[in-house]
């Protein structure tokens, strides 16, 4: 009697194991993976409407989007724009009756930590003088451009100069000057520094929602630089063509 | 009423095991029953949420297809805290020498000259001034109102030599003072950021 009940509890579990392995086994296993891919999804939904409000936002301001963009790019350029970027030096020392002696710009190179741990090892290792990394040391970081610049004029105009480099459309940043006096009580004094502007070929934060929202802070600070020199735009430009480029003008 | 089972007790005995076999077939089948009813409410419910995650699917590709507009705004965006991002970095280290210069002229007693100023940002001493005065007093006083400024520090008196100028005749005390940045501004040049 005994062996019969354990027969049939012995069977009824064998078919309860079948069923579970051949029946709930895969749909189990399908909607658990399922679940997992659904979760993430949402999880993308939530991410894509987010970003979706957000672009709706911007597509609102698209115009001072535009803008704030474009003053962006020429705060911290792609390329070393060198040549706007003596126009803006200059044009800022005209416009404080500054007489600009001298400018030179030294070749671009990387602000980038590792690059110029690099530099120091090489040149430890060869014991040689080794030329500065340019920039191909790293495409994606912050490159210099190196200038130095003699002026003259008053010290107050001076001052007013060093205001408008420092909320210039251009970043730059002053490393080092030199004020002298003038030789004679009446003569100007003279001003020598060396600065740098900085472009960077790449942007490197990540694409994420937190860095497409524009907070008001970013778009004042943008707005509150101020741009003095007019850049050059070649098609509008006249005045080309000399039969003796060696006669005077 | 009393019932009087009149059947041979191993007929009785065998009724019963019967009855004992139906009740645990009945139990085995009834368990087996709800096991193909889960398997049924599994595959079942495998095809709802699979539809769940197909209809989820497309709503983030109907997301995330953006017009090139949109791409271009978004682009807009990530430049511009990309941009604001470097700046803020560049600006921790930026010495703001319109601030430092009005503030060392400020510093100056109404008696002193400067004749030359050097100043370097990334070298100690950051400053070097050599200038004029009348006395020792006002070279002092220079110095002493320098170390009290938030801008500068490590002022250090380096050499004072008189001079007659051969213009006017007058005596001048020819000075150098060397000092250090304290910090490199009292606020951001370009507001906003910080």
């Amino acid at each position: 009697m005994k062996s019969k009940s354990l027969l049939i509890f012995g069977l009824t579990f064998i078919i309860i194991l079948a069923i579970s392995f051949f029946i709930i086994k895969p749909p189990a296993k399908a909607i658990w993976k399922t679940w997992k891919d659904l979760k993430q999804s949402q999880e993308e939904l939530k991410k894509s409407e987010e970003r979706n409000t957000i672009t709706a936002d911007l597509d609102k301001n698209k115009d001072e989007i535009s803008r704030i963009a474009t003053i962006a790019e020429k705060y911290i350029p792609q390329d070393s724009e060198s040549g706007d970027l003596i126009l803006e030096l200059a044009a800022i020392a005209n416009n404080y009756n500054l007489k600009v002696e001298k400018t030179s710009l030294e070749k671009a190179q990387s602000t980038a930590k590792e690059s110029t741990d690099e530099t120091a090892e090489t040149t430890k290792k060869t014991a040689q003088p080794q030329p500065s990394t340019s920039t191909s040391a790293s495409s994606s970081s912050v490159q210099n451009v190196d200038f130095t610049m003699s002026l003259s004029g008053s010290f107050t105009d001076y001052l007013n100069f060093l205001k408008n480099v420092e909320t210039s459309t251009r970043l730059i940043v002053i490393k080092s000057m030199t004020v002298q006096m003038g030789q004679e009580e009446a003569s100007p004094v003279t001003f020598q520094l060396v600065g740098t502007a900085f472009y960077k070929p790449k942007v490197t934060i990540a694409d994420s929602i937190d860095n497409i929202k524009v907070s008001q802070d970013t778009i004042n600070t943008f707005l509150n630089l101020k741009s003095y020199a007019q850049p050059i735009n070649l098609p509008q430009e006249s005045g080309f063509g000399r039969t003796n480029p060696f006669e005077g003008y | 009423m009393i019932n009087i089972n009149l059947l041979p007790a191993e007929l009785k005995l065998q009724k019963i095991q019967a009855k004992r076999y139906a009740a645990l077939i009945s139990v085995c089948i009834v368990v087996i029953f709800f096991f193909i009813v889960l398997g049924i409410i599994a595959i079942a419910g495998k095809g709802t949420i699979e539809d769940h995650l197909a209809a989820t699917k497309i709503a983030v590709e109907k997301n995330t297809n953006q017009s090139s507009e949109s791409k271009s705004l978004q682009e807009m965006a990530l430049l511009t805290n990309d941009r604001a991002k470097t700046f803020t970095e560049i600006n921790k280290k930026r010495a703001i020498w319109s601030q430092i210069l009005t503030e060392l002229s400020a510093s100056a007693p109404l008696d002193v000259q400067f004749d030359n100023l050097t100043c370097n940002a990334e070298k100690s001493p950051n400053f070097t001034l050599q200038g004029n005065t009348t006395t020792e007093r006002e070279i002092i006083k220079f110095k002493e109102k320098l170390e009290t400024s938030p801008f500068f520090k490590n002022v250090a008196f380096k050499s004072s030599s008189l001079n007659q100028s051969q213009k006017d005749q007058t005596e001048k005390l020819k000075f150098t003072l060397e000092f250090d940045l304290e910090k490199f501004s009292s606020n951001t040049a370009v507001k906003g950021f910080k």
